[in-house]
């Protein structure tokens, strides 16, 4: 079981170094193409940001910050992504994701991260104030400890719950039409146009309907865009 | 005697009314009517409020209804008078003549007749008018005819100003721009019932929407007395002249009584409640208004169309960022003018900033929009260190004091590092705040170390849950096991404890294989748990209260006799208990035990 996990690993490893190689040789699509194919045995927020940076090169702007921004929620700490995305918006005016303040925590703590933190530091607290009721001596001690143990990793699982995008009820997605999309006010083509939306847009999907989804464009307008003009971040999703 | 004959002709005096006979007059409200049309019927009686009627005339070819049912008592120079007024409401089905025959009536127990009637019919359209009952106590619901169709009336017509509306402007000269408060007033002297909300319009002017509750209230204007509702709103004009003010307009039905309306009928029409409908449109009139076009002199090269009175301040957050992070400088502009109509403040001294595209809002102050506060929030990103936020200048025309002005706020202190690189991109959504993301690298390069992730967060998976689920079930098997520990430890759990112990002796009793040493030990210390379970301190004092009570507990006396020996002697009994004697003790032991 050993031997075969190490191979799987070396076999992974192989892949992304031909990825690389073809990326420095600056043959991009079969960058991407490897790349992609080293995905699948688990994604990886770097793996991502290497498909985006090939894209980029090629001049694939769209799929670029598509990429990117799958990087950024797998692992909102991965600054060469989020230096990416700032790229892309200074360069090619692709609009960046809204900064808010889940951002600052993720881009310390990853949610994952939180999340176990939270857990143990719960588990602690909450065994200790136990064992602190049996305790003959050192009681206020174990009391002092436990308590804000608890507190702290509660609010750590809350943070963690809240700060990762991948928890919320709404679907990631960017605008991946190259024309970008338009916002309407009702699911229908002669709707009133809220706003036109460029490429590589990120939204959320609150409600997807058939042909229609009904966004939310980063905490601001809401409206309805036809779904053939998006793209989930996570892959294999649908709306 | 002399004192008791004039009481008595006081009373007949008084009496002598109520003993007179009642009187009784019939009247047709009108003698000749085409069919359909509503006719009233009113039997007086004088004298007596007691009085019986039928509930219709009785007459084929004329629906008839007793509707209406009146008294009145009124007192004339100390003299009582009282009287009652019936009216049936008659409606004509077919043309002819009709005699409406006398009617049985029952007054104070008597009976008497009504005068017969008669009634002409014609061919022909009834007048356009409707019945609305007085409510009266007792009528049947079916007598109640359906309303008519309605009449168009304007309000300049003969009924006179039953219903005007007045829009109220303060000034005679206003600015192009400038927001005016104005009243729409309506005044109904009968009840009006609105077919459409109110409205404010007019050529060369924009007026906000009419607050929704209007104020109600009484005002008397000559003989009449009106009531009044005045709606709060705005107009605004778009351009220069001499210009006819808007119109305040509604649309309703109403309903005036029949008396009001023709000056005739009206003791039938006031009794009844005979309403006439009237469709009516209901329109101010309009005054002539001198609008100014805003100076050219003077004006600031920033003015972006704010006419009114306002001021400004600004705030900041955060006031210390790092470096790319942005600063949100909020500008609130407060007064009183047109908001809509206002332009972003100018940044002024906003070099080394980065500004974006502010975003703004309204929040209003009264129902109608005049006044309020509108706030400016733009984001900013420090190109190079900062202490202070630029400052936010905005210009308006006052059209009270017919000038402009240019105000400005005060920088706020901020600590802002620089950003390193080049610019980030302004956001295309609309709302959005610039992401805090580091400045932007040029190129980037292939990451080759790589942490594998998941799509579905810790949260999400199972083991996490299940891993929660082992601690949360370790824990309260933790509780459930202190629970436990606590109490056996306790009283209960003590004497149970002793309980059993004392069980397995007596049981072991039963074994004749015991060496008689152990034997008597075992009961010994049996006796003894139960002496202790029942509150005696030791197995002597124990059997004795036992033979106070009066029971046989001569086997346990060759145990009791024994213990000095066996404590003492290290097991070498001088005797030996036989087979019988054991089972003696056993037996007793085990029953006083129980």
């Amino acid at each position: 079981m050993k031997t075969l996990f190490i191979l799987l690993l070396a076999a992974s490893a192989a892949l992304g170094a031909d990825a690389k190689s073809a990326f420095d040789s600056k043959d991009y699509p079969v960058a991407i193409s490897q790349a992609q194919e080293h995905l699948q045995s688990a994604p990886s927020a770097e793996g991502y940001y290497n498909i985006g940076l090939a894209n980029e090169k090629k001049g694939d702007v769209v799929q670029a910050a598509l990429n990117y921004e799958r990087a950024v929620l797998l692992d909102p700490g991965l600054r060469a992504a989020r230096n990416a995305l700032a790229r892309l918006a200074a360069s090619k005016s692709i609009p960046l994701p809204p900064h808010e303040w889940t951002d600052e925590v993720r881009a310390i703590v990853h949610p994952d991260t939180l999340a176990f933190i939270g857990f143990a530091l719960v588990w602690s607290g909450a065994f200790g104030l136990l064992f602190a009721t049996q305790a003959a001596r050192r009681r206020a001690a174990m009391n002092a400890l436990s308590a804000p143990a608890l507190l702290v990793g509660a609010a750590a699982l809350v943070a963690g719950w809240l700060s990762d995008a991948r928890m919320m009820m709404t679907i990631p997605a960017a605008v991946t039409s190259k024309d970008g999309a338009e916002v309407l006010t009702a699911p229908a083509n002669n709707a009133t146009s809220v706003i036109s939306l460029p490429a590589g847009t990120p939204v959320d999907v609150l409600s997807p309907r058939g042909d229609w989804a009904y966004i939310d464009i980063n905490g601001g307008a809401k409206g309805w865009v036809q779904t053939d003009r998006l793209t989930p971040l996570i892959p294999g999703e649908t709306f | 005697m002399r004192k008791f004959l004039t009481a008595i002709l006081a009373l007949s005096a008084t009496a002598l009314p109520a003993l007179r006979a009642a009187t009784v007059t019939t009247q047709m409200s009108a003698d000749e009517v085409p069919v359909g049309a509503i006719v009233q019927m009113q039997v007086r009686v004088d004298g007596t409020t007691n009085v019986t009627l039928p509930q219709d005339l009785g007459v084929d070819g004329l629906d008839s209804a007793l509707t209406g049912r009146g008294t009145q008592i009124s007192v004339i120079n100390g003299r009582m008078t009282t009287s009652g007024t019936y009216s049936y409401t008659i409606r004509p089905q077919r043309e002819g003549t009709f005699d409406i025959p006398a009617l049985d009536i029952n007054v104070d127990g008597h009976k008497d007749k009504t005068a017969p009637q008669k009634l002409v019919v014609t061919a022909g359209t009834a007048p356009q008018q409707s019945y609305v009952p007085p409510m009266p106590p007792g009528m049947p619901p079916g007598a109640v005819p359906q309303p008519q169709p309605r009449t168009k009336t304007s309000t300049n017509d003969a009924k006179g100003k039953r219903a005007f509306a007045k829009l109220v402007v303060p000034k005679k000269t206003i600015y192009v721009g400038e927001v005016v408060p104005v009243e729409a007033q309506f005044f109904f002297a009968n009840p009006f019932k609105p077919e459409r909300d109110p409205q404010v319009n007019g050529e060369g002017f924009t007026a906000q929407k009419l607050s929704g509750q209007p104020i109600h209230t009484d005002e008397t204007i000559g003989r009449m007395r009106y009531d009044v509702y005045t709606f709060k709103t705005s107009i605004t004009a778009v351009k220069s002249g001499e210009m006819k003010t808007p119109v305040a307009s509604i649309a309703g039905i109403l309903s005036i009584p029949v008396d009001e309306g023709s000056g005739q009928q009206s003791l039938f029409g006031a009794m009844m409640g005979l309403v006439e409908n009237h469709e009516m449109n209901i329109e101010s009139e309009t005054e002539t208004i001198r609008v100014k076009a805003l100076p050219v002199e003077g004006r600031p090269a920033d003015f972006s169309g704010a006419v009114g009175d306002f001021t400004i301040a600004a705030t900041a957050q955060p006031e210390k960022v790092a470096a790319g992070d942005p600063v949100t400088l909020k500008v609130v502009v407060s007064g009183r003018g047109n908001f809509d109509g206002m332009g972003d403040p100018k940044l002024i001294d906003d070099a080394g900033w980065r500004p974006y595209p502010p975003t703004s809002k309204f929040e209003k102050t009264d129902d109608i929009g005049y006044g309020g506060r509108k706030i400016f929030e733009t984001p900013m990103v420090a190109q190079q260190p900062q202490t202070k936020t630029p400052a936010a200048e905005f210009s308006y025309f006052d059209p009270d004091k017919e000038k402009y002005f240019t105000i400005q706020s005060q920088p706020v202190a901020v600590e802002a590092a620089a950003t390193p690189s080049t610019e980030p991109s302004v956001s295309a959504t609309p709302g959005a705040k610039p992401s805090a993301t580091p400045a932007p690298e040029e190129g980037g390069r292939w990451l080759t170390k790589e942490t594998k992730r998941s799509w579905q967060p810790v949260l999400k998976w199972p083991g996490f849950w299940i891993l929660n689920g082992g601690a949360a079930l370790a824990f309260v098997a933790l509780i459930a096991g202190m629970l436990i520990r606590r109490r056996r430890a306790g009283p209960a759990g003590k004497r149970a404890a002793i309980e059993r112990r004392r069980d397995r002796l007596v049981s072991e009793l039963a074994q004749d294989n015991l060496a008689d040493e152990v034997f008597c030990a075992k009961a010994l210390e049996a006796l003894a748990l139960q002496a202790g379970l029942t509150g005696n301190s030791g197995p002597f004092e124990f059997v004795r209260s036992l033979e106070t009570e009066g029971g046989d507990v001569s086997a346990l006396h060759l145990v009791l006799g024994r213990a000095d020996e066996i404590k003492f002697s290290g097991g070498n009994l001088a005797s030996r208990l036989d087979v019988a004697e054991r089972r003696r003790v056993a037996q007793t032991v085990r029953e006083v035990c129980r």
